[in-house]
Formats: C-alpha cells, sequence, structure tokens
C-alpha cells in the first residue's frame, strides 16, 4: 500500500504524534531501520533488550566475556648468546676423527706444487701451513675438509700451473695477475687455497681477502680519506682485523723484517721495530689502521723485500657499485674504497709489485651479483688490450650494454685460469683417496671411477665429493 | 463473415467475366524479383490479349490465327453483352440476394474479433509498422535470393574457369631470375580489383652485398644507415612506402631513397667508422645442429670399445697387484688393526693364588651335577 494511500485511508492523528517520531529515531538508531513511511507505526513496541547480551562488537565496558588465552609454548633452553650462532655458522672443521689416516699420504713440498708427476695424486697440507691458511681463512665452510682425518688436497693440472706462475714471479720478479673462474664447484676456491698454500711455502708476505661481499655490503665502518680525489674511503674496522691476521699468519716472516723507511704516521715509531710488530700496533688501534696498512705496504715493496701474494674470493662483488654511500647520498663504486683500489691497481697492472708476486681472485659462482663487465672478461679466450679490445668490439663487447669501464679497464690482460672438470686420472686419485680415508667403502675400480665422473657432470670436483661421499646411500 | 461472403461475391464476378466488363482503374501489380536474370522473350500481343488475364492469354496465344479471330469475335460481343446496363442490374441482384441470405443464416459474430496480437515487452511504445506491403506471399525469402544469387556467380566462374583459363597458359612466360644488375626486389599488393588501403603498398627489398660499387667501408655506412630495416641475419634491407596515391608514386620514391641512400654511403666526408654496429632490433634464432663429432660411427663404436677393455685390463692389473682400494677393506683393516694394538698392551691383573683341589671344592662340583 502505497504510503498516500495509507494517510489518506487512517484518521488524521494529531500533529504532535507525526512530529514525536523524530526524536526516538534519532535515540534508538540501531533499532529502526530508516522508515519508509511517514505515518506513526501501528504495531507493538519491539521486546526490551535483555542485558549482558551483545550479537557481535566487543562487550560493553564491565561486563565479562569468555576470553580464550593462547597458548605460548615457553622454551626452557637457553637462548643463544650474542655471536654464538654466527660462530657456529663460520666454524672451520678440519678434521674428522672417525675418519681413517690415510697410510702413506705425503705432505706438500715446494716441489710436489710444481711437479707434473704429481698430478693426480693427493697431498696432506704442512700444520704450520694449516695454522696460516686457517688464520688468513681461507678455508671455507662448505668445503669439504670437516669428512677426512686432515687436510689435505688434489695435486690437478690448474695446481701445477699456478705453481709454475708462483715460482716465475719469484725468479723474475714480476707481477703476474691471474683470475680463476669456471663452473660452480669446480675448485675455484680451493686452487686458490692451494696458490696460498704455496706462497707460505715459499717465504711469501700473504694478503688475503677471503670474502670480497664483506667489504663492499656495508657491514664495516666506512670514512673518508682526507686529500684525496676521488675521494677514497678507509674501512678502520676490516684494515684493523686484516692487519692482525697479517701478522699472525706471516709472523714466521715478518718478524725477521725491521722497518726501514720513514714513515708519517700520527705516532712516534720504534727504530729496530719489526714488521709484525707494526702490523700488531694497527691492529689494536683501528683509527690508525689504515696509515699502518700503508707504511707497511711501502716497507713491503721496499727493495730486498719477499714477494707479495694478494688473493681475493668473490671477485664480482669488487667489480660493481658498493652499498656504501658517499656524502651526496650516491653509491660509492667498490673501486672507491681503499681496500679495495689497493687491490684492483694490482690486479689491473696499474701498479707493479717491485719484488716480484701474484696478484689473485676467485670468481664465485654460487654467490654473484650480476657485472656485464665482468662476464665478458673470463670469455676473452686471449688477454688483450683494452684498446684492442675496444677495436675488436663488435666481435665480443656489446656497445650498447651499459658497462662499468673502470672494471673493464681494472680487468684488462689479466691471465684468465678456466676451471674445468677433473680428468678420469685425476678423480681417480682423489675417489681413491676418499676410500682409504674410510669415507668411500666401494671398490675404485674404472667402471666405478667413470660412473661418478659422469654424475659429476664430468668430473666437477664438488660434484664429485657430493656424489661419493657425501651421497651415500 | 459478411464481409467474407461479400468478398466472395466479387470473386464470382471477376470469374464470370474473364473480360472485364467495366472499366476498372487498374490497380499496378507489386513488383516481382525475377527468377532469371535473362530477359523475357515474348511475342507482340494485340489488344485483345492484354485484356486477357494471364491463363488465357497463354491459351490465346498457343491457338492458331483463325481461331484466335474467332475467339476475339466471341469475346468481345461477350464483353459488349455484360457490359450491359441491364445485365450488370441483373448480376448484382442476384448477388445481393445470395449475400443477404447467408447473412441470414449466419449472422455476423460481432465478438469474435481478431484479437490483437500483444506486443511484448521489448517493442512496447514503439510505432506500430502495420503488414509488409510489398510482400505479397508469392515470393521466397531474401536469404534465399542470396543463395541463389551466390549460386549463380558460381555458375559463372566455373564457366570461365572450363572456357577461358586454358586459354591463359598461351601468355606464360618462362621464369628468368634476377641478374646481378637487378638487385632490387619490389612486392606490389593485388586485392583482386577491390578498392584497398594498402593497394597502393610497395615493398622494396635488397641487399647490401649485392649493391653494386660498395667498398667494405661502405657497405658498413650504408648498414648502418639502414638501421632498423636491415635484417643482420639475412643479411636483406627491406623498406616500405604507402604514403602516396598510387603505386607507381610509391615505387618511384622507393627508387630514389635506394639510390639516395647509396650516394649517402659512397660519401668520403663522413664513413660512419666510429659508431658501432646496432643490430638490437633482431634477435638470432640460435640453431642448434647436432654436431658431426658426436655421430656414433663403426670407428667410433670401435674406438670406445677398445677404451673399455683397456680400463678393464687396467682393473685387472690393479687386482692382481693388489693395488685396488676398497674402502670397506680399509675400514675392516683399521679395526683389526686398533684390536690388535690394544691386545698388543700388557693389561695389569690382579694376581691370585691357585688353590689345590681340596675338599670342599669338590662337594661344590658334586652338589652342581
Amino acid at each position: 500500500m502505497p504510503s498516500s494511500r495509507c494517510l489518506l485511508r487512517l484518521p488524521h492523528p494529531p500533529s504532535s504524534l507525526l512530529a514525536a517520531p523524530i526524536a526516538p529515531h534519532t535515540s534508538t538508531s540501531l533499532r529502526h531501520a530508516a522508515p519508509f513511511s511517514a505515518s506513526a507505526s501501528q504495531c507493538m513496541p519491539a521486546p526490551a533488550k535483555k542485558k549482558g547480551v551483545t550479537f557481535g562488537g566487543p562487550p560493553a565496558r564491565g561486563t565479562k566475556a569468555l576470553r580464550i588465552k593462547k597458548t605460548v609454548r615457553q622454551s626452557t633452553a637457553r637462548p643463544p648468546a650474542p655471536g654464538e650462532r654466527r660462530a657456529l655458522r663460520k666454524r672451520i672443521v678440519l678434521s674428522n676423527t672417525n675418519a681413517l689416516e690415510v697410510a702413506g699420504l705425503r705432505d706438500a713440498t715446494l716441489d710436489s706444487l710444481v711437479d707434473e708427476a704429481m698430478v693426480g695424486k693427493v697431498v696432506g697440507l704442512p700444520g704450520q701451513v694449516v695454522d696460516s691458511l686457517r688464520v688468513v681463512e681461507a678455508f671455507k665452510v662448505h668445503q669439504g675438509w670437516g669428512l677426512f682425518r686432515r687436510p689435505a688436497c688434489l695435486v690437478r693440472k690448474e695446481t701445477v700451473e699456478i705453481g709454475r706462475v708462483v715460482a716465475e714471479a719469484e725468479e723474475q720478479k714480476t707481477t703476474r695477475r691471474v683470475v680463476l673462474c669456471g663452473e660452480r664447484n669446480s675448485g675455484k676456491s680451493v686452487l686458490l687455497l692451494q696458490g696460498l698454500a704455496g706462497a707460505f711455502m715459499r717465504g711469501w708476505v700473504v694478503l688475503n681477502f677471503p670474502e670480497a661481499k664483506d667489504l663492499t655490503i656495508g657491514h664495516t665502518a666506512y670514512s673518508p680519506i682526507p686529500n684525496t680525489t676521488p675521494t677514497q674511503y678507509a674501512q678502520r674496522t676490516y684494515t684493523a682485523n686484516l692487519l692482525s691476521q697479517i701478522s699472525k699468519a706471516n709472523a714466521s716472516v715478518l718478524s725477521a723484517l725491521q722497518i726501514t723507511q720513514s714513515h708519517d704516521l700520527p705516532m712516534p715509531l720504534q727504530r729496530n721495530l719489526t714488521l709484525d710488530r707494526l702490523c700488531e700496533l694497527g691492529a689494536r688501534d683501528p683509527d690508525i689502521a689504515w696509515p699502518i696498512f700503508q707504511a707497511l705496504w711501502k716497507e713491503l715493496t721496499a727493495p730486498g723485500r719477499p714477494p707479495v701474494f694478494m688473493a681475493l674470493d668473490g671477485l664480482a662483488h669488487v667489480m660493481r657499485l658498493s652499498a656504501y654511500l658517499a656524502p651526496d647520498t650516491k653509491p660509492i663504486h667498490a673501486h672507491d674504497l681503499a681496500l679495495v683500489n689497493h687491490f684492483v691497481e694490482y690486479l689491473s697492472g696499474q701498479k707493479q709489485l717491485g719484488n716480484g708476486g701474484v696478484v689473485m681472485a676467485a670468481v664465485s659462482e654460487s654467490n654473484q651479483p650480476r657485472t656485464p663487465a665482468l662476464e665478458h672478461a673470463p670469455r676473452r679466450k686471449q688477454p688483450e688490450s683494452f684498446l684492442e679490445h675496444q677495436l675488436r668490439q663488435l666481435k665480443h663487447w656489446n656497445p650498447y650494454v651499459k658497462g662499468d669501464e673502470r672494471v673493464i679497464k681494472a680487468l684488462d690482460g689479466v691471465e684468465v685460469l678456466r676451471l674445468k672438470g677433473l680428468s678420469r686420472e685425476e678423480a681417480r686419485g682423489v675417489m681413491e683417496y676418499y676410500a682409504a680415508s674410510g669415507m668411500l667403502r666401494n671398490t675404485v675400480t674404472e667402471g666405478f671411477v667413470s660412473e661418478k665422473w659422469s654424475l659429476a657432470g664430468q668430473g666437477i670436483v664438488g660434484e664429485l665429493e657430493r656424489a661419493a661421499v657425501r651421497l651415500r646411500v | 463473415m459478411a464481409t467474407a461472403v461479400k468478398r466472395l461475391g466479387f470473386q464470382a464476378r471477376q470469374c464470370v467475366c474473364r473480360i472485364p466488363a467495366r472499366q476498372r482503374p487498374q490497380t499496378l501489380p507489386a513488383w516481382q524479383r525475377p527468377f532469371s536474370s535473362t530477359p523475357a522473350r515474348c511475342e507482340q500481343l494485340d489488344d485483345f490479349a492484354k485484356t486477357l488475364n494471364s491463363e488465357d492469354r497463354a491459351f490465346y496465344q498457343s491457338l492458331p490465327p483463325e481461331e484466335r479471330a474467332l475467339m476475339r469475335t466471341v469475346g468481345q460481343s461477350l464483353g459488349e453483352h455484360m457490359a450491359r446496363q441491364d445485365v450488370q442490374q441483373a448480376f448484382s441482384d442476384e448477388i445481393d440476394d445470395i449475400a443477404d441470405e447467408v447473412e441470414r443464416q449466419f449472422p455476423p459474430n460481432l465478438e469474435e474479433r481478431e484479437e490483437r496480437k500483444s506486443q511484448g515487452f521489448w517493442a512496447l511504445g514503439e510505432p506500430e509498422m502495420g503488414e509488409d506491403e510489398e510482400f505479397q506471399g508469392d515470393d521466397i525469402s531474401s536469404i534465399a535470393h542470396g543463395e541463389l544469387e551466390q549460386h549463380r556467380e558460381f555458375r559463372e566462374y566455373a564457366r570461365l574457369a572450363a572456357w577461358e583459363l586454358p586459354l591463359l597458359s598461351k601468355l606464360s612466360v618462362p621464369f628468368e631470375p634476377p641478374s646481378e644488375n637487378q638487385p632490387l626486389r619490389f612486392r606490389y599488393t593485388s586485392y583482386m580489383g577491390e578498392q584497398h588501403p594498402a593497394a597502393r603498398k610497395v615493398v622494396v627489398e635488397f641487399s647490401p652485398f649485392d649493391m653494386p660499387e660498395l667498398s667494405y667501408q661502405q657497405r658498413g655506412k650504408l648498414i648502418k644507415l639502414c638501421g632498423a630495416r636491415y635484417n643482420p641475419s639475412s643479411r636483406v634491407v627491406k623498406m616500405s612506402c604507402e604514403s602516396f596515391e598510387t603505386q607507381a608514386q610509391n615505387k618511384r620514391y622507393l627508387g630514389d631513397l635506394v639510390n639516395k641512400l647509396l650516394t649517402e654511403a659512397r660519401d668520403p666526408t663522413d664513413t660512419f667508422e666510429d659508431v658501432p654496429f646496432d643490430f638490437r632490433h633482431h634477435k638470432r634464432k640460435p640453431n642448434f645442429a647436432f654436431p658431426q663429432a658426436w655421430l656414433m660411427t663403426p670407428e667410433r663404436q670401435k674406438q670406445l670399445e677398445e677404451k673399455r677393455q683397456q680400463r678393464l685390463l687396467l682393473d685387472q692389473q690393479r687386482t692382481q697387484q693388489g693395488t685396488l682400494i676398497t674402502g670397506a677393506e680399509r675400514i675392516q683393516q683399521a679395526i683389526e688393526n686398533e684390536a690388535l694394538a690394544a691386545a698388543a698392551e700388557p693389561v695389569v691383573v690382579e694376581a691370585q693364588q691357585q688353590r689345590g683341589k681340596g675338599r670342599e671344592q669338590q662337594r661344590q662340583s658334586r652338589g652342581r651335577r
């Protein structure tokens, strides 16, 4: 019934009634929806609400409501102390007491790392070298050192090549620049370690950046070095730690060397100060770590000093913009970080090591940011100058890909050593070592070696270890 | 009902006077679609035939001339007779009588009217169109006409294919591949006489490597000038033009353009050597060919078999020499060595005095039994 008709049929209510509903509507708006009709309602009033019963919404103040508590399990275990988990994550295990001692395992000597007859044999690392390598963090967590009784490694074809590079650099007092690249798990970091071991055995001074990532991801303090153009940035805590590593790892060499040069340092130096003590001074006080590092370098490059081996793992991280910001909030190029710059100057051949030495960098395939210039450099087979490269860019370098010129220059003319899988003979040697250690139960026959060699992508050494030792069924 | 009967009466009157009695205004017959497109070829009609209806006319025309004359005189006299006033009057009286009789028998039912069809919801408020004035129930639908039209077209083309296509072979010219001095290849588009906006488009393709009198450097410049129109895989430049109204104009433009490009490429003032080639517009299709070295040939099979034999031999030699290493054996050895080492070490044992066999012991042994 339309409302107009309704109003017509009903007797007119008093005007007071018509006006009245406006007030209650506003007060009890919950009970009444907006009326379709303006006439007074003819029905019974709604029953009064029961107190304390609500249909939705929180209970009114002062009323009780059912509350279900969530069960929170209280852990009784002691929470890990600060740094404990990191220590566990970074723990290097170099020995497995359950593994058998391999009879007839010889220690590596200077000759064994250069001798081609040793290819395919496993040699142990001498105790002193192991200590030094451990100090410079050359052992990595993911490598299989913890599977065997003592640290030992396979002498492969590339090991001999690197050994020769080191020997030649010592003989001819030249600087050799090498970049190791290859597939994931193909043994780049271990080859770098072998190079370091060779340098330690030869009595070189060794400087190792175990993870290039730590330098550039912005996890250590940095500050601009005054009077440098373009502005360079020193990482004092990192430098202090590096100095401490240098002094501990090369103690036997550095303790025999005394300072001969004059240095501009914020504090006076003892006249007959040995170089390891100098490093310790810098390690103790991060504020002077960078000047001390420079002083140390001046001493090491002075004539008559031993050759230097500089190594860096994870090259791609220093071939791009770092995570640090300059005062103008622009990212700092990794080459503007003082330590990285120091390494890159020698890698690019801009500076030479006066007493001879090797600058070696390894590319990491498992943790590699994209850098087009770096992708390009290992692809080049022949080392060539930047100009030559520019001339032949059509064939190699895509000029329309945005490349970092500093990086291209830094990698200009480096020797690229591309690691591939092991040969069958090398694979056999390492698998015999696994069996002799009791970590591989099978008989190492030719067929078995072939099978695992094929499974490991034609002898990728990390995969070979996984197939033979880790994935034992 | 009465109206129907009246209509019946008129029909009767029409039937009776085959020869039109009265000069009624002739209604124009509705235009009918011809079934055939061929024009009708008919005989010359005389005046009498024109007054007849179609059936009678056909009959009249089929007669020999003397019978026609007879029919004409009879028909004319009949017409005159029927046109007389009294005859007409008699007819109309008769018809009215019959009509009244019928009306008396079947009185008109006023209520029984034809119900108006409901228009339906969607036609509400629309003006009524009424009946189709043109269509008189004597024609097929327009779709059917379309089908017929199409069929006629099929037949026309079938005739062409049967009679005229074989004659085209007389015009055929043997194919001659373009010579070296014809490096341009033009493409035109025909829409078989239909109007089409793309009909005027002309496409030209040429390879910079076929262009005459170009040095290595000039060819490079030409490729750089052509930009994204150059396909480095097929080494072909492809350009098109449809900006002018006619095909000829577009082709002229393209020809001029190619000439201009060639003069520019030969111009030694700027050789473009500092500009690298830009082939970013082109993605090369990878071609995966099976390496010939991987093919399994009898020689390769033999070689592999020899290698396997050598490996087996090596294993045999090692077994004989005892240099084959088995991990499990090594572990066993190590365990045994450990046990031996443990056994070799002297163990301190508490000394015990030996006692002679006394009575007590003997008794115990007996008790055990």
